[in-house]
């Protein structure tokens, strides 16, 4: 009886740290990634079998519950920027010098045609505090040893889908492939990373590209140009008249 | 005419020899073409069973940043209209020519019986923005509507929602002076620039946020009233609930001058599929349960579209609903009623992007009512083929 506790104890231990080491792991990646704080450029490519269509990105985050991105191409477009404060988000129009208010159902649209959805943009949802997460495999990817890591939305969490496998590499903790699944285990996308080179002073894949498991012949794909990290913002510059101003 | 914005075509000529580093200033803006095909029933003047005109609009946008603080801002159209209906007007250059502001900054370069060339500048500011203050000296835009349709609260600059080929909306010339006061707050005192009082608005309005709504209040002077407004914009559930109060009082010693309340609501969500629906309401107690027989419900031939007068109507609804047909598609459907009255407006659109910079729309305006005639059918109906090019 005793040993049986022990060695149940043990399995628990284990499973708690296996656990406890799989949130570490995530957590590790997630700092990589976004660092307390962040200035990026990106360029979005909308890849479709008959056209293309790029939109370029300026954006700033501090944690997960700050961000404002700047449209910068195409010209239509230019200047429009989006400002995400907590669960409140607000868009500014140059054109006609207004700010308006967003609602929480703009959240889950497709972002301006693409892949990707104003939550992935913006990321109302933390990969770290929204999900329980568990090494469920290794495996290898490109060059790198991987683990592979179940994540499992928890309850009243602000997150669309039903679980996520994430590939992270062993050694640096990168982010290689994600496939997303609906609450009724289907694969709806899967996002994989690329041209990991030093950018902010920091080992990342500058790379990413979101491919639909209905439409395997489309994607959209990230190009990160620029990425400074922890540069001191705080959350006043998160303001709606810095919406109009930040170039 | 008043000042010739001299200055501001050298501006717009000079950064193009400036060679720095960095970029200090921008210049953007569109080429459109237009035509419009449009047809009335039982018009007293439009008489021909159909009418085609032709409008190439161009525009520049030029900003010019001096440091960190200083800018200057200009926006420029110049547009092109020949066509049917051009010659149809014996006036048609003077209601291009139109000019509400203290400044004549609109020249009509050609005026003949089927063509008008017609330059406005309807931007023209210089700013100082410290990050806590910001002031703006010139004609600007001064926005203070919130919801999509009707805005009783944009007292500075009303424009009409049938306009839709002015997608910058009117300018003003005005000093603004805004305070922020928080990431979502400011205090802001604005005037518009008036030989006449009873062509002046001046007022202030304080901004804040509360629980998950954005809420503003508003007092001043419009156009010979006296004027305290509202608005609000936040969420109902996952969707937007907005909404703008406005109360009109004459000056005292106005003669002929009533009182007005202009009301508006609105509520839209946007579907997970791509489907966005909206739908609005306005109440204006200056309008009329029902029009004229033959009447049009386009407010700016006649009278004059203010705050106070978005709509002739004293009630107006409208439903919208858009869909992306695909990534490159846009679908949309607006109806307009009227309770009380059996007009009704029918507002179909299209747009399609072609390239990365070359949009195509598609719209109609159908308008139907009691004709000149007693019998019921359409008044007005117009059909534009838009091709835009961006840069």
């Amino acid at each position: 009886m005793k040993r049986i506790s022990i060695f149940m104890l043990m399995l628990i231990s284990g499973f708690l740290t296996k656990a406890q080491d799989a949130t570490e792991i995530i957590r590790q990646m997630d700092l990589k990634m976004q660092g307390n704080s962040s200035r990026s450029d990106m360029t979005m490519k909308i890849i479709r079998p008959s056209w293309t269509r790029e939109v370029g990105i300026k954006g700033w985050t501090l944690g997960t519950d700050y961000s404002l991105i700047l449209i910068t191409a195409p010209a239509r477009d230019k200047g429009a920027a989006f400002l995400k404060r907590n669960e409140e988000m607000w868009n500014w129009q140059p054109t006609i010098d207004r700010s308006i208010k967003l609602p929480p159902s703009m959240m889950m649209q497709s972002w301006m045609g693409s892949d990707f959805t104003n939550d992935d943009l913006v990321k109302q949802s933390s990969i770290v505090k929204d999900y329980s997460h568990q090494i469920v495999g290794d495996t290898i990817i490109g060059d790198y040893d991987c683990y592979k890591i179940e994540m499992i939305p928890k309850e009243d969490a602000p997150v669309v889908w039903g679980k996520i496998l994430t590939y992270v590499s062993k050694e640096e903790y990168l982010q290689m492939l994600v496939k997303f699944f609906d609450e009724d285990d289907y694969l709806v996308n899967t996002m994989v990373m690329s041209e990991i080179r030093n950018m902010g002073g920091r080992t990342i894949p500058t790379r990413m590209e979101v491919i639909p498991a209905e439409n395997p012949d489309q994607m959209t794909v990230i190009i990160y140009k620029d990425i400074e990290f922890d540069i001191g913002l705080d959350e006043n510059f998160f303001s709606i008249q810095n919406m109009k101003r930040v170039k | 005419m008043r000042s010739l914005p001299i200055v501001f075509i050298i501006l717009l000529s000079l950064p193009v020899f400036s060679q720095e580093n960095e970029r200090n200033w921008s210049l953007n803006g569109y080429i459109k073409d237009m035509v419009t095909i449009s047809a009335y029933d039982e018009n007293p003047v439009l008489t021909e069973p159909l009418y085609i005109d032709n409008l190439i609009h161009q525009r520049f946008n030029f900003k010019w940043y001096f440091n960190d603080n200083w800018s200057m801002t200009a926006g420029m159209r110049n547009r092109v209209f020949f066509g049917d209906l051009v010659s149809a007007f014996p006036n048609y250059s003077d209601l291009i020519d139109t000019n509400n502001d203290y400044f004549d900054w609109s020249f009509n370069l050609v005026e003949r019986d089927n063509l008008v060339i017609n330059s406005v500048f309807d931007r023209g500011y210089i700013e100082y923005n410290n990050g806590t203050w910001e002031v703006r000296l010139g004609r600007q835009r001064i926005n203070w509507g919130t919801t999509v349709v009707w805005n009783p609260n944009d007292i500075f600059n009303a424009y009409s929602f049938f306009d839709f080929d002015y997608e910058e909306r009117p300018g003003t010339d005005a000093i603004r002076v805004v305070r922020y006061l928080g990431v979502a707050s400011s205090i802001e005192v604005s005037t518009k620039i008036a030989d006449d009082i009873d062509e002046m608005v001046a007022a202030a309005i304080w901004k804040f946020n509360k629980g998950s709504y954005d809420i503003q209040l508003l007092s001043g002077i419009a156009l010979g009233d006296y004027v305290i407004g509202a608005g609000w914009a936040g969420n109902l559930g996952n969707a937007s609930f907005k909404g703008e109060l406005s109360y009109f009082t004459p000056y005292e010693d106005r003669i002929g001058g009533e009182n007005g309340f202009s009301a508006t609501t609105g509520i839209d969500y946007s579907f997970k599929n791509g489907v966005y629906v909206m739908g609005s309401y306005l109440y204006n107690s200056g309008g009329v349960k029902s029009l004229a027989p033959g009447q049009t419900a386009f407010i700016g031939s006649t009278e004059r579209l203010s705050a106070k007068n978005l709509m002739p109507f004293k009630n107006s609804v409208i439903i919208m609903s858009s869909y992306p047909a695909t990534p490159l598609m846009n679908i949309g459907l607006g109806v307009m009623s009227f309770p009380g009255s059996d007009n009704l407006f029918i507002n179909p659109t299209i747009s399609f992007s072609v390239t990365q910079t070359i949009d195509l729309g598609i719209f109609g305006q159908l308008f139907y009512g009691e004709k000149g005639n007693g019998n019921y059918g359409s008044i007005s109906n117009s059909g534009f083929l838009r091709f835009k090019w961006s840069f």
